[in-house]
């Protein structure tokens, strides 16, 4: 996080938190039920996440209203998150996944069902977020923040139209670029380059996303995780690259010559979740946690910080107007129409598992 | 309750107490054998399964150790395909692992036969433990696309130098223990599971139970507690036993800590313990059957004869003697019948003589009825003698005890009379006659007339002081006629059955009257008296019937006394109030001790009876019997201790106060002068 960005949040940040607080020590009449756990002893909480995405002030003003300590480990993509949970499944009380992975996870008999009885503020998510087809019970999953993975471009070296992902195929930029090491964003960015559904699993269209992205593999300087990626562009040397939402904002927020897009061809789509690992051993702390995170104002805080759109329909309200209005955060509707989610056939993410092994495997 | 029914009852009783005795003790003693051996049966098949089970872990685990030898895999210069190629090799060869991957030591994957996992394996725990040097197996997970179930086994492997090159992982195919898992029967419904140390399901008959935790929790905790043991359990299809044995047994590296759990229906598990108890219960339902048929039937042959020697007995209560008991058999009903006929035999015998008798029974009657009548008149006369003798026991007694008192102060009075000196007083006067004409001269010159007029003055006073001691000689005599005349008075008052005339009277005075009574006796012995009156206050007394009652008791202590002549002489009278709330009327305790020869303890009881005595002569057994007929006339009572020869006697004297009695003196006092 930049100084740059943190100085220009912090009013709403700083605002944001004292209601928060505020809010929590008042008593009855409010419209968010707060933790009640004012009095808990001294406990803790894992909790396994991104790296910065979580609001800057949020486990402190959580510990201080419930008294139970967030211990953040981060990780900086998704695979490593995976290996880290699937073989020490005690590690971590909350992990912050993708929906789809959440299916994975789901699927692969990793989660505890959460106790919704235990988080009432689950009532501000919007129902459009809820049982969806990743959880359609609504059984395992919290929903956090969404967001899309698009494209930054850094317009000083990308001249010229440069509102495809085509831009990432350019072999002007061979060395320049660089793709996301999340195997099914960049399976999904090649469907989307070629005009095909993320979640295609004709053998053709497969086929021919596979050629395409055989065929990107020698340009790439690399499959980054998110923060190198940033890092990266920040000090050009990437031009061009592919990106979460939220960070790609972000560097636009630092760097006038940096854009962040949703490609003319549309993008994948996401809602972060919070889960909880078979074996965690601090589940209530983690209700707990989960309550509070969903209290408008807290939610409010972390999206305006982050530049993420929020699941929670009670939080929009509270947050930075600019980024309400900013299409790359809350894209209009004709963008989301090109946009998608996740679906994972097993037929699409058995060709995306032997291509990433391709990919990533070739001398 | 007819016989029959007796009988019936008893043998139905009997038979089926038996029975049921035995068919629980059977039934119990079953039971615990059979469950025993099915448990055991069923531990002993999962203690087997879980060998199997634990042998293929082994062998696919140290198959991927093996591998980590390989050349091909340790070379640095072999290429991704060529080692890509050995672990499809590998994998094909043993068809124990679903897929192998080979990593270099910054866990990026260098060859892998299917490229499975999901996920960086850098960031596994299994990477971490491999790369410090410890090779581990996984605990079973699952792997997607296509989801497969697995566990991972996970090695270094070094290169020539000895260094860590990478990582070899094997992911377990699950398939071979599932196999073990479903080759096991148990019986129907029975199903065999494989358990982790997390109580997640490994291996059950049914996929979707995999990686599931195990449902029941008495079950989980007693498996993630590594405990063997049965459990029986709630099911939705209602109970089931579960067999619950950990996997022994452990490598260099790890300890997979599984156990088998088999679980089945309880009432299939002992299914043949219900066979049993089907079985017992038909033999039970047999035997009572036969027990309720076979009762009846005994019970009949045993009452009919019974019934036989019934109705004779009738025949014989009628008079009849010619009703002989047929068809009795050999057993003790048939001896019990010979012996009826028999004694009935003797019956008409003796009756025969009977009505011979019968016939001389009115003369006899009457012989005995005149006999008896002399003999009641005998005894009449007799009772009467004794009754009158009785009586004049007791006059003549009391009298008699009066009379001793009177004749010793008749005594008295005659030393007294005759120690009178009329004839020394004569002698003065007539030595005053022959001096009559010098009477002055003589009385005041002559020595000898100076002394006749002072010895007369000293003869004078003695001559007062006894006739002073013959008048109260001669009252006391009085008072002893008086007393006789009462004791007479008071027999026929006894006679005539007329209440006694009861008056107030102080117990201490009346005491002291019967001291003085006995006074000569008691002084001619030398005897004390010591008093001690505690209780002085006015009673309801008749006065002549307790001083002779106390004259008694007075006159046995002083003979006591002076039979046994004792150094001490002396009689100890005391008075005290006794008032027991318990008792309806507060009672007077005189004691009379006396420190005489005393008596046996084996006679306390005996010594109040009339005619029995103590004394050696002169007693006549009468004057205890009388004290104590007294006094329960008057509602009182007499008793006496002693702690044998030689330590006295002490009779202890109870007279109840009549309150209501002394409130209403003035007019009882006046009922009775009328009566008199």
């Amino acid at each position: 996080v930049t100084i740059q960005r943190m100085i220009r949040h912090a009013p709403i940040v700083l605002l944001c938190s004292f209601l928060a607080i505020g809010c929590s020590r008042k008593s009855g009449g409010q419209r968010t039920e707060r933790s009640s756990t004012a009095n808990v002893e001294k406990r803790t909480l894992t909790l396994y996440n991104w790296e910065d995405y979580i609001g800057s002030s949020t486990l402190e003003t959580f510990e201080q209203e419930t008294g139970i300590h967030v211990e953040e480990v981060n990780f900086t993509d998704e695979e490593e998150m995976l290996g880290a949970v699937q073989s020490n499944l005690s590690a971590y009380d909350l992990v912050v996944v993708s929906d789809d992975v959440a299916r994975e996870m789901i699927a692969a008999k990793l989660l505890l069902t959460v106790d919704y009885s235990k988080i009432s503020n689950i009532r501000h998510i919007g129902p459009q977020y809820l049982n969806q087809r990743f959880d359609p019970n609504q059984e395992y999953t919290v929903p956090y923040l969404i967001g899309s993975s698009g494209m930054v471009i850094n317009k000083k070296y990308i001249k010229g139209p440069a509102d495809s992902w085509k831009v990432l195929w350019d072999t002007r930029y061979k060395g320049k670029i660089a793709m996301l090491n999340n195997p099914s964003e960049v399976a999904a960015a090649g469907c989307k380059l070629l005009g095909y559904s993320i979640n295609t699993s004709h053998e053709e269209e497969l086929a021919m996303t596979k050629s395409a992205l055989l065929e990107q593999r020698p340009l790439v300087a690399g499959y980054y995780d998110v923060v190198t990626i940033q890092d990266l562009m920040r000090n050009e040397r990437l031009w061009a690259a592919h990106i979460y939402s939220g960070e790609g904002l972000v560097l636009s927020e630092e760097n006038e010559d940096i854009e962040y897009l949703i490609p003319r061809e549309g993008a994948a789509v996401w809602m972060d979740v919070f889960v909880m690992p078979r074996d965690a051993k601090h589940t209530e702390e983690a209700h707990i946690f989960l309550n509070y995170i969903l209290q408008p104002e807290i939610n409010a805080a972390i999206a305006s910080e982050y530049w993420y759109a929020t699941p929670n329909k009670e939080a929009e309200p509270l947050m930075d107007p600019e980024i309400l209005v900013c299409p790359a955060v809350y894209p209009p509707s004709d963008v989301m129409a090109r946009c998608e989610f996740f679906k994972g056939s097993g037929k699409n993410m058995r060709f995306v598992q032997s291509l990433w092994t391709e990919l990533t495997t070739v001398e | 309750m007819r016989l029959f029914i007796k009988v019936t009852l008893l043998l139905l009783v009997v038979g089926l107490v038996q029975l049921v005795i035995l068919s629980l003790f059977t039934l119990t003693t079953v039971e615990k054998t059979v469950t025993r051996t099915i448990n055991s049966g069923l531990t002993s098949l999962a203690i087997e399964m879980g060998q199997e089970v634990h042998r293929v872990v082994n062998e696919a685990y140290h198959n991927i150790l093996l591998l980590a030898q390989n050349p091909v895999i340790t070379s640095p210069v072999a290429t991704r395909e060529e080692q890509r190629m050995e672990l499809v090799k590998t994998q094909q060869f043993n068809r124990v692992f679903k897929d192998i991957t080979l990593l270099n030591t910054n866990g990026d994957i260098r060859a892998s036969v299917c490229y499975s996992f999901r996920g960086a394996w850098k960031s596994t725990l299994w990477f971490k433990s491999a790369i410090e040097g410890i090779p581990m197996l996984s605990d079973v997970h699952a792997v997607l696309y296509p989801y497969e179930i697995v566990m991972t086994a996970i090695t270094p492997f070094k290169n020539s130098k000895g260094e860590t090159a990478g990582v070899l992982v094997g992911q377990i195919d699950m398939e071979r223990i599932w196999e073990i898992t479903r080759n096991v029967s148990v019986g129907k419904r029975g199903e065999v599971m494989v358990v982790d140390r997390r109580g997640i399901i490994v291996s059950a008959p049914v996929q979707d139970q995999l990686l599931e935790r195990i449902r029941h929790e008495a079950l989980y905790h007693a498996v993630i507690q590594r405990e063997q043991g049965v459990l029986e359990l709630q099911d939705e299809t209602g109970r089931m036993l579960a067999i619950h044995v950990p996997i022994k047994g452990t490598c260099e590296h790890y300890s997979i800590e599984w156990s088998v759990v088999i679980t089945q229906p309880k009432r299939e598990a002992y299914n043949v313990l219900y066979s049993v108890r089907c079985g017992l219960l038909i033999s039970l339902l047999a035997c009572v059957a036969t027990v309720i048929i076979l009762s009846p039937l005994l019970s009949r042959t045993v009452t009919r004869r019974v019934n036989a020697l019934v109705a004779a007995t009738r025949h014989l209560g009628k008079g009849e003697f010619n009703m002989q008991v047929q068809d009795l058999g050999n057993d003790e009903i048939g001896e019990l019948g010979r012996a009826f006929n028999l004694a009935q035999d003797e019956l008409a015998c003796s009756q025969s003589k009977i009505h011979e008798y019968s016939e001389h029974l009115e003369e006899l009657v009457e012989e005995r009825t005149a006999a008896l009548k002399t003999a009641q008149s005998e005894l009449v006369e007799t009772a009467h003698r004794a009754g009158m003798a009785e009586v004049a026991t007791g006059v003549l007694h009391n009298i008699g005890n009066a009379i001793n008192s009177v004749n010793i102060r008749l005594r008295f009075i005659k030393e007294t009379v005759e120690g009178l000196r009329f004839n020394k007083l004569m002698d003065a006067i007539a030595l005053l006659g022959s001096h009559a004409d010098d009477l002055d001269h003589y009385c005041t010159r002559e020595p000898k007339g100076q002394k006749v007029l002072p010895y007369m003055k000293l003869l004078s006073g003695r001559m007062a002081e006894d006739h002073q001691r013959i008048s109260r000689d001669v009252d006391s005599l009085e008072e002893q006629v008086q007393h006789i005349c009462n004791v007479i008075t008071l027999q026929q008052s006894y006679a005539k059955g007329e209440r006694l005339v009861r008056e107030e009277h102080r117990i201490d005075e009346i005491l002291m009257d019967a001291i003085r009574m006995h006074s000569d006796i008691l002084e001619k012995n030398g005897i004390r008296v010591k008093t001690d009156f505690a209780y002085c206050e006015p009673m309801l007394l008749n006065r002549h019937q307790l001083i002779q009652v106390f004259v008694n008791l007075i006159k046995n202590a002083s003979q006591s006394i002076e039979s046994w002549g004792p150094d001490e002489k002396a009689i100890y009278i005391a008075t005290r109030l006794i008032d027991d709330p318990a008792k309806e009327h507060p009672f007077v305790k005189v004691s009379i001790r006396d420190t005489g020869g005393g008596f046996p303890r084996e006679i306390k009881d005996r010594i109040f009876t009339f005619g029995f005595t103590t004394k050696n002569e002169g007693g006549k057994g009468f004057g205890l019997h009388f004290c104590a007929t007294c006094l329960q006339s008057i509602h009182g009572s007499i008793n006496a201790e002693s702690d044998g020869p030689g330590t006295g006697a002490t009779f202890f004297v109870y007279i109840p106060i009549d309150k209501a009695g002394i409130k209403n003196k003035g007019h009882e006092a006046h009922v009775h002068a009328q009566v008199a």
